[in-house]
């Protein structure tokens, strides 16, 4: 049967076309949620969430196993036992982040509030001129700022 | 796992899912008439947070009960859900189908509410971290790093109104009094914790966790100048008001019978939706 023939990274690259519902610049593999790939009848994902209470998991794991149909069964399991940290995010998924006009997190796990060696540029005009306006915003993995340059208020994705 | 230990698991997440599902549940009320347009955000954000782990806890405790999390969030009796008595009631003004608000809302009791049971939440998941039921530790892990926003968003508003003059200040106090006897109801024991101590799922019983929690309080009392509503004594604390207890047995009062009803009318009218 077809499930036989596929590789583990053509299941990659394939779900490298599933993109995050929320930011759609972004896709699952560079976001870092996908933890594990087992090919097998079924194809087994693994995907770790961003946020516990992030609404679009189960439309992300909806989304992964409609494209992945057409190698065979599939099974996504959403896994808690390790958490999901910023970091994991890639370097390409950085740019992605910024396509969307989101600031991508700092490194390094949790940062609060930002400090002054490493600031967070505003992603529409590049000035690192920004303040923090509210830890929490629209969505839970968003905090919102505000650049004092081009007087724009903008999003960064939380470091967590 | 035996049976009756699995029973008692099953029995004590569901303790914390209902404590974070009717807190987030309750805080989700200041969406819209927050004292500012940055705290409809931050409150709305902090209460999907707790409802978030509260559907993490009741998806472990379903696999633990066989059922599912949906059944469990709404599907149970009144008197079969076990979060304490104090984060049941409203903290908002009772919105009046008329269009016309009722009185009674109060940013300070909220803002203290918070705060103070996200520093037992913190003792509670950091003891859970230790928990020999891996599914358990792992999830807290992730919980507790979303929960450093929720301690710091909660320290600077606690500072905010103790330092400001005249009403908020005032408010404040007076909820930190009226909120006492409940808040330590927060400590009360979920059946079987004794079990699930001996069994290595749980470092130690939710009492246990009080002492570490007042020497908390009393530090942020200290801090921003507010009276502390108990006394330390030579080995101990000396508490004047009596706990109030019961949530952890499933009894509540008239705030939940109301909660309850808002809270399950979708399921009652179509039972197959999800959320």
């Amino acid at each position: 049967m077809r499930a036989s023939a596929i590789t583990e990274a053509e299941i990659w690259e394939a779900l490298r076309e599933v993109p995050d519902p929320e930011i759609p610049t972004i896709n699952v593999v560079d976001l870092g949620i996908i933890r594990r790939v087992t090919v097998g009848d079924p194809i087994r994902v693994e995907m770790m969430p961003t946020f516990t209470g992030c609404p679009a998991i189960d439309m992300m794991r909806r989304d992964i196993e409609a494209r992945l149909s057409v190698f065979g069964p599939v099974e996504v399991v959403v896994v808690y036992d390790e958490a999901w940290t910023s970091d994991r995010i890639t370097p390409a998924g950085r740019e992605m982040l910024r396509a969307a006009e989101l600031a991508p997190p700092p490194r390094g796990g949790i940062r609060l509030t930002p400090v002054r060696a490493d600031p967070v540029p505003c992603p529409y005009c590049g000035s690192t001129d920004t303040q923090i306006e509210n830890l929490f915003g629209p969505t839970p993995c968003r905090s919102i700022f505000y650049c004092r340059a081009c007087r724009q208020p903008f999003e960064q994705f939380k470091a967590v | 796992m035996r049976a009756e230990v699995t029973s008692a698991l099953g029995r004590y997440l569901l303790t914390i899912a209902d404590d974070e599902l009717i807190l987030g549940y309750r805080d989700s009320e200041w969406t819209g008439i927050a004292p500012l347009v940055e705290e409809d955000v931050a409150f709305s954000s902090l209460a999907q947070d707790e409802i978030g782990h509260a559907r993490l806890y009741y998806m472990l405790a379903a696999d633990l009960l066989a059922t599912d999390a949906d059944e469990l969030a709404l599907g149970r009796e009144p008197d079969d859900y076990y979060h304490a008595t104090v984060l049941e009631t409203r903290t908002t003004p009772k919105y009046d189908a008329s269009g016309a608000h009722r009185g009674g809302g109060d940013w300070a009791r909220a803002v203290a509410r918070r705060f103070l049971y996200d520093l037992f939440d913190d003792l509670r998941t950091e003891a859970l971290l230790r928990s020999s039921y891996a599914p358990l530790a792992g999830a807290v892990q992730k919980i507790r790093r979303e929960e450093q926003y929720h301690l710091r968003h909660g320290v600077a508003w606690w500072r905010a109104l103790a330092s400001a003059d005249g009403e908020a200040r005032v408010r404040l106090e007076g909820a930190l009094v009226a909120l006492w006897p409940g808040l330590l109801g927060l400590f009360e024991d979920a059946p079987g914790e004794d079990l699930l101590v001996s069994e290595g799922l749980l470092p130690h019983r939710t009492a246990d966790l009080r002492d570490a929690w007042l020497e908390r309080v009393q530090g942020h009392c200290d801090a921003a100048g507010l009276p502390f509503p108990s006394e330390r004594t030579g080995a101990g604390w000396s508490i004047a008001v009596p706990p109030e207890v019961g949530g952890r047995q499933g009894r509540h009062g008239p705030a939940w019978t109301e909660l309850y009803d808002d809270m399950t009318m979708v399921r009652r009218l179509e039972p197959e939706a999800v959320w």
